[in-house]
């Protein structure tokens, strides 16, 4: 009998032993959602007043329960200020404060901090606004400002064109707002440039070549310089307004009626790859062409060309319409040269120290206003009254293309094609 | 690790020298019940214990006193349940190997229940034990060849039933009774615990086992009167002053933290097994057997990890765990009486301890911080620990313990034991870098009281039997 006890005992002992272990898995036991609600534009001008009346929610996920948060706003960077510093959940969860944006940073944050009614810290939510101010660099990555390939303004009728990500905007009232050009939307715009009667000429990746003679109200297809070939072509217009299109493996062209003819430019123009040309006063035609050292002159309108020897490697080419050639040369670093005599001689006027160097396709000098701004790839922006002295504007190492728009309002591209630097300065409009 | 287990069994059969059956040869039959227990497994889910039935034929041959050698056919149906983390993006804490070793099989879809069934053919040594009721202990091996299988989601069976090894083989422990109904009839109970040897899933470290219990019945085929002249009614006899102690009862082990991380606490479980005691002149005896138990610590305290306190003031989880492996204890003691009376011993000496399996859990609270959330999430914890515990360990007891006598021989004995274990709780080469950060060990060994309430069951004499 005792060992029949024994037996069950030890049964039941081991039994009892028998953990119950649950299923693994998780949870919630708490799980609350917080969000600002995105007002209508997030890009202002410094000062500017993003809302009087940001709504920000909330509120608990677990099924059933109600909970009463209070939420803290303050300003995190950007020095602007909140018209509610504290507040409590309504019953839909919501809260609501003003924000009006400061001067001390592009980039400006707004924060709720969220606490229970304990007032134990719960999380954070942010909302992020920009501030264009006057006189600083405002770094833009959003789109499309973040990838403008190609820039026209129309000082005489203020407007300005930029293409991004294959498609035309128009500047709208804010220098930092772009207004698609839905009658170009169909087009896959590849550059726009414009010649000395504001002409606006728009090449797409598809060869076509259109013009607006009425600062982009309405646009036509001119002819295509490579009818045959579907593809893109690089085009520059030189100070008598005429066209000059490039295609690897076919004859340079020139269009002197507005892109309604073209011809071979003829001679050696064609290995020098796509360039700049330009009409010096005594009537003669410069032109460079991006390959090295092809710096040629044609005094008889282009039906011939000899070769200027220039110091260097020389890459670019910039004439002031007068009688003086200003070549742009690789050797250490870059370094501008000027000749006064069509390249008989030449003599060094500057030279900068850029941390890498590239082809450029755009025009490295514009004129605006009277003054030189040099955009120097890996280097910076450099400026110039008479380009016999030169100052640095800005030494950004990081920068690729320089555009001003209408009003004079700087747009450095950087060299990763998504961020562009904004600076108004207070003496533009 | 074999060679230990090895010596082991050999230890324990030479401790047992009481004599056995005077049956030669019995043959029986048997049915009961097993419970899976999938080796190999790692963290991350859960295997559930599924039932399975279990039946066949055995057939003994006592060829030498006490020793019985068994066989027989039989057949197992092993189901295996897979549990994982019911959200599938949940994300682990950096454990031990995470997600990279993780193909376990065989696991489909949340909750998936595979049936395997096997024909065994076992092959032990059993060593009898005589007293009022026969016991038996015995090892061996089994050899098993899968029949088929089938799973609650057949598309999931049917994709990795190819992959599950058509045979296996592994180790076999056995403990039982029998008690004679007739003069050639016995009944018995018989608990085992198999592992197996063979992984059994191919790119996993899956390996079969289960523990059983069986009843059933054996018939005992009379042979003529042998030379020693045993006795050859139903009930053993024996030789040799030993005595057996079945025992159960609550143990309290702990780790001991030899880094000082600090914040474990103690694990409340039990205790279970039996003892040979074999006197010697002066008082003295030798005492081994087999114990069962539990062991381990718990976590209350904030940690990174689910298992072990690590982390600097930022920690992402409040643990409220405990660790625990079952093992199979086998100590070597030696009984030093205390006093005149021969009643109160004081006893010491190594143990043996082999793990049998190790789990991880409890709960864990954490909270979750976003820009646009806040959480508070209570994980259910069930990890596999086996892969990542020592396999065995090594260590030492002290202990007293007193004898009440009762009647008929009968002793009430009541234990008190201390032991220490000399290796670390974990194996350190299972562990990754980020749970080992100097891969010298996490330091943790373990300790254990035990506190036993056992029932001394005085051996037979010749001629005591069952008439």
């Amino acid at each position: 009998m005792k060992n029949y006890l024994l037996i069950i005992s030890s049964m039941l002992v081991l039994l009892a032993s028998c953990d119950r272990y649950f299923d693994p898995g998780y949870e919630y036991l708490e799980n609350d959602q917080f969000h600002f609600s995105q007002p209508a534009s997030t890009v202002f001008f410094a000062g500017e007043a993003v809302s009087d009346s940001i709504l920000f929610n909330a509120r608990s996920y677990i099924n059933g329960r109600i909970k009463e948060f209070t939420v803290e706003f303050d300003v995190i960077s950007g020095g602007g200020s909140v018209t509610k510093a504290s507040a409590v959940t309504d019953p839909s969860g919501n809260v609501y404060t003003g924000w009006k944006l400061g001067y001390t940073s592009f980039q400006q944050r707004l924060r709720a901090s969220v606490f229970d009614q304990n007032g134990y810290y719960l999380s954070s939510s942010y909302l992020t606004a920009y501030g264009f101010r006057n006189n600083a660099w405002d770094t833009c990555s959003f789109t499309p400002d973040g990838s403008i390939e190609s820039m026209v303004s129309d000082r005489a009728a203020g407007v300005t064109f930029m293409i991004s990500g294959g498609k035309v905007y128009k500047q709208g009232v804010n220098y930092f707002s772009w207004e698609k050009v839905m009658a170009l939307s169909s087009y896959s715009a590849f550059a726009i440039d414009m010649d000395g009667n504001n002409v606006i000429f728009l090449t797409t990746w598809q060869g076509e070549v259109l013009k607006s003679t009425d600062h982009g109200a309405t646009w036509n297809m001119c002819t295509r310089p490579y009818p045959e070939d579907p593809y893109y072509v690089y085009t520059t217009i030189s100070n008598d307004n005429s066209i000059w299109a490039f295609k690897w493996n076919y004859p340079t062209k020139i269009s002197s009626d507005g892109g309604i003819t073209w011809r071979d430019a003829g001679g050696p123009i064609s290995a020098g790859g796509v360039g700049d040309a330009y009409r010096m006063a005594d009537g003669s035609i410069i032109f460079h062409g991006g390959n090295c050292c092809s710096l040629f002159r044609s005094t008889d309108n282009g039906a011939s060309w000899y070769h200027i020897i220039t110091p260097g490697y020389s890459t670019k080419v910039y004439a002031d319409g007068l009688n003086t050639i200003y070549v742009v040369t690789q050797e250490i670093g870059i370094a501008f040269y000027k000749s006064e005599d069509f390249g008989a001689t030449f003599k060094k006027i500057h030279s900068v120290y850029p941390n890498w160097g590239t082809t450029r396709k755009h025009k490295m000098f514009q004129l605006i206003n009277g003054s030189y701004w040099i955009l120097v790839p890996g280097y910076g922006i450099v400026k110039s009254k008479d380009l016999v002295s030169f100052e640095d504007y800005w030494v950004n190492n990081n920068l690729t293309d320089l555009f001003i728009d209408h009003n004079g309002v700087i747009i450095a591209r950087d060299w990763d094609n998504k961020t562009v630097y904004y600076r108004k300065n207070s003496a533009t409009k | 690790m074999k060679f230990s287990r090895k010596l082991v069994l050999i230890l324990l059969f030479s401790v047992f020298w009481i004599t056995a059956n005077s049956q030669r040869f019995k043959a029986g039959f048997y049915s009961g019940i097993n419970f899976s227990d999938i080796h190999g497994q790692e963290y991350g889910g859960k295997w559930s214990s599924i039932s399975g039935p279990s039946a066949g034929l055995s057939f003994k041959y006592n060829f030498l006193k006490p020793f019985t050698l068994v066989t027989g056919v039989g057949y197992s149906g092993i189901n295996y349940k897979y549990t994982p983390y019911s959200y599938p993006y949940f994300s682990y804490p950096s454990l031990l190997e995470p997600y990279y070793n993780s193909i376990i099989a065989p696991k489909g879809p949340y909750g998936t229940v595979t049936n395997l069934g096997f024909t065994r053919i076992p092959l032990l040594l059993e060593i009898n034990v005589p007293s009022n009721l026969n016991f038996h202990l015995g090892a061996g091996v089994i050899f098993s060849f899968l029949n088929g299988g089938n799973s609650s989601h057949n598309y999931m069976y049917s994709y990795y039933a190819g992959k599950i090894k058509k045979k296996d083989f592994g180790y076999l422990f056995s403990a039982g009774w029998d008690y004679p109904i007739t003069e050639k009839l016995d009944a018995g109970v018989d608990i085992n615990y198999y592992t197996g040897r063979k992984i059994f899933y191919e790119n996993s470290k899956s390996r079969h086992g289960y523990s059983e219990i069986t009843f059933g019945l054996s018939y005992k085929f009379k042979e003529k009167e042998r030379s020693n002249g045993n006795a050859s009614s139903g009930r053993d006899s024996t030789s040799a002053p030993a005595f057996l102690t079945y025992f159960a009862g609550p143990s309290y082990s702990w780790i001991k933290d030899t880094k000082g991380n600090g914040g474990y606490l103690p694990l409340l479980a039990f205790n279970i097994g039996f003892n040979l005691t074999i006197p010697f002149r002066g008082g003295l005896s030798f005492t081994t057997g087999a114990k069962f138990e539990r062991t381990g610590y718990g976590i209350k305290d904030s940690s990174n990890l689910f298992y072990f306190i690590t982390g600097d003031s930022k920690r992402t989880y409040y643990d409220d765990t405990r660790v625990s492996t079952d093992r199979l204890v086998i100590p070597f003691l030696l009984d030093i009486p205390f006093g005149k009376s021969q009643r109160i011993y004081i006893s010491t000496g190594p143990l043996l301890a082999f793990k049998l399996n190790g789990r991880n859990t409890g709960t864990a609270i954490t909270e979750g911080r976003w820009d646009s959330n806040y959480s508070v999430r209570k994980i259910t914890v069930f990890d596999d620990m086996e892969n990542v515990l020592n396999d065995f360990d090594t260590g030492w007891i002290i202990g007293g313990s007193a004898l009440f006598p009762l009647n008929s021989g009968y002793s009430i004995k009541l234990s008190l034991n201390y032991s220490s274990g000399f290796r670390d709780f974990y194996e350190k080469s299972s562990l990754s870098d980020i749970a080992y950060p100097d891969g010298a060990g996490l330091g943790l060994r373990n300790r254990t009281i035990s506190l036993s309430f056992g029932i001394v069951v005085p051996s037979s004499k010749k001629g005591e039997g069952k008439k």
